[in-house]
């Protein structure tokens, strides 16, 4: 079969594609699509997937996603994830769409979601129907009404516990501190923190065609291609 | 192999085919409808009180961690959803019905080691390799007692000793250390009142 991850995989006997030597007794669910190069790690990183589209997830060329993260996906969500990317320990929730672009990086326990409650729209009366109609579907999967996209530019580093909410864009090359609560756009190059956000400064946007061309070049070198 | 990812919750029955090997314990209370993912949810659960857990109906445990001491008690409502949190009791945690702990939630009734300097330099030495666990100065906890329809956001943390009132939202990444009132929304570190809905 064709093979593009950079972890060996195979089809279980139902049918369904599994990481070889993958220390969780489970495959992936059959809407996920690696990339060349890409490292799914492991099965576990998504019993809590339930999309029901036919292209949901994606990971692109040399992503990998390491130390356990979780990605949890309702009926109708799609996570896109671009070249480069590394996410450790990240915990993605998408009900609608969770979109992240080339060479981002996402350190552990950091959440990403394009749903969570509408505070003012929030009644407990509509929370109770939520949790009961989790408790009766067949997957426990909590359904969140109206996400937001949440889109992720270029060159993204997020730190350790932050969390990212819906409708959020982070703006190219931006850097997000440890536990910081992001609720707002974050414009490019910003050094935003805190937990309610405060923007602390701007880089210098520096990361261009050049640069990035040269270090693919040095990675030709090394037999690796390039898609 | 197929791997379930829900199977009901029964005390002292392992999961099929779980990738985990922690015992499920005996010395609790599950209703019905009630269902786990795996057994290393009970991983650090070293309760030997008669009963150290009691789980209510229709409760969702996900990708979590329910740890207590010895002398840990945890409860919690029906039709409570837990995903991908740790929920530490030393002494007692409770939780209502209706109440959402989300990914990255944790929930600590004890701040685990005394804050005195020379108390917590003994206290290292006594829960090392070479000390005596029975010889550990004492340290402060306090029960947490989450109310009905509560929801936690996302990585957000509550600390020993807080009561959160009935139908409070706490905002993800939140670090709450005192009592919220009914129906509040908090947010924040230190968690800050942002709406009462009582006026």
């Amino acid at each position: 079969m064709d093979n593009p991850a950079a972890q060996n995989t195979y089809y279980d006997s139902n049918g369904n594609l599994a990481i070889e030597s993958d220390w969780f007794p489970g495959s992936l669910p059959e809407n996920v699509f690696l990339d060349n190069m890409s490292y799914p790690d492991s099965a576990f990183s998504f019993t809590g997937f339930h999309s029901g589209k036919k292209k949901s997830f994606f990971l692109g060329y040399a992503s990998g996603n390491y130390g356990r993260s979780n990605f949890m996906g309702g009926e109708n969500c799609e996570i896109n994830i671009g070249k480069f990317v590394v996410l450790q320990g990240t915990n993605i929730i998408s009900n609608k769409s969770v979109f992240i672009k080339d060479h981002c990086m996402f350190s552990w326990g950091s959440v990403i979601t394009d749903s969570w409650l509408h505070i003012e729209a929030s009644s407990a009366e509509a929370r109770r129907k939520m949790l009961i109609q989790a408790a009766n579907d067949k997957n426990r999967y909590l359904e969140f009404p109206h996400p937001k996209q949440v889109r992720i530019e270029e060159n993204v580093w997020v730190g350790f516990k932050a969390v990212i909410l819906p409708g959020v864009t982070l703006g190219r090359g931006c850097v997000i501190g440890s536990n910081s609560v992001i609720d707002k756009d974050v414009p490019p190059y910003a050094v935003v923190a805190g937990n309610p956000q405060k923007l602390i400064r701007f880089l210098e946007p520096n990361d261009t065609e050049v640069v990035k061309q040269e270090a693919l070049k040095e990675l030709i070198k090394t037999e690796y291609k390039i898609k | 192999m197929i791997v379930q990812n829900f199977q009901l919750l029964v005390p002292g029955k392992k999961l099929v085919n779980d990738w985990c090997d922690f015992p499920v314990p005996m010395n609790m209370e599950v209703g019905a409808n009630t269902m786990i993912d795996s057994s290393y949810c009970f991983e650090k659960f070293f309760s030997k009180k008669d009963i150290g857990l009691k789980l209510g109906n229709n409760i969702t445990i996900q990708k979590t961690n329910l740890a207590t001491e010895i002398n840990g008690y945890i409860e919690i409502g029906d039709f409570s959803f837990i995903s991908c949190a740790t929920i530490v009791a030393n002494e007692k945690i409770i939780i209502g019905k209706y109440v959402f702990i989300g990914i990255g939630v944790t929930i600590v009734d004890t701040d685990f080691h005394p804050l005195d300097p020379a108390q917590r330099l003994k206290d290292t030495i006594a829960i090392s390799t070479v000390g005596e666990r029975t010889k550990r100065p004492p340290f402060t906890s306090l029960p947490v007692h989450i109310e009905d329809d509560v929801w936690i956001g996302f990585n957000a943390t509550i600390l020993k000793g807080v009561r959160i009132g009935r139908g409070s939202i706490i905002q993800p990444g939140s670090v709450v250390l005192r009592d919220v009132p009914e129906d509040s929304v908090m947010e924040g570190n230190p968690a800050q009142l942002i709406t009462s809905r009582n006026g």
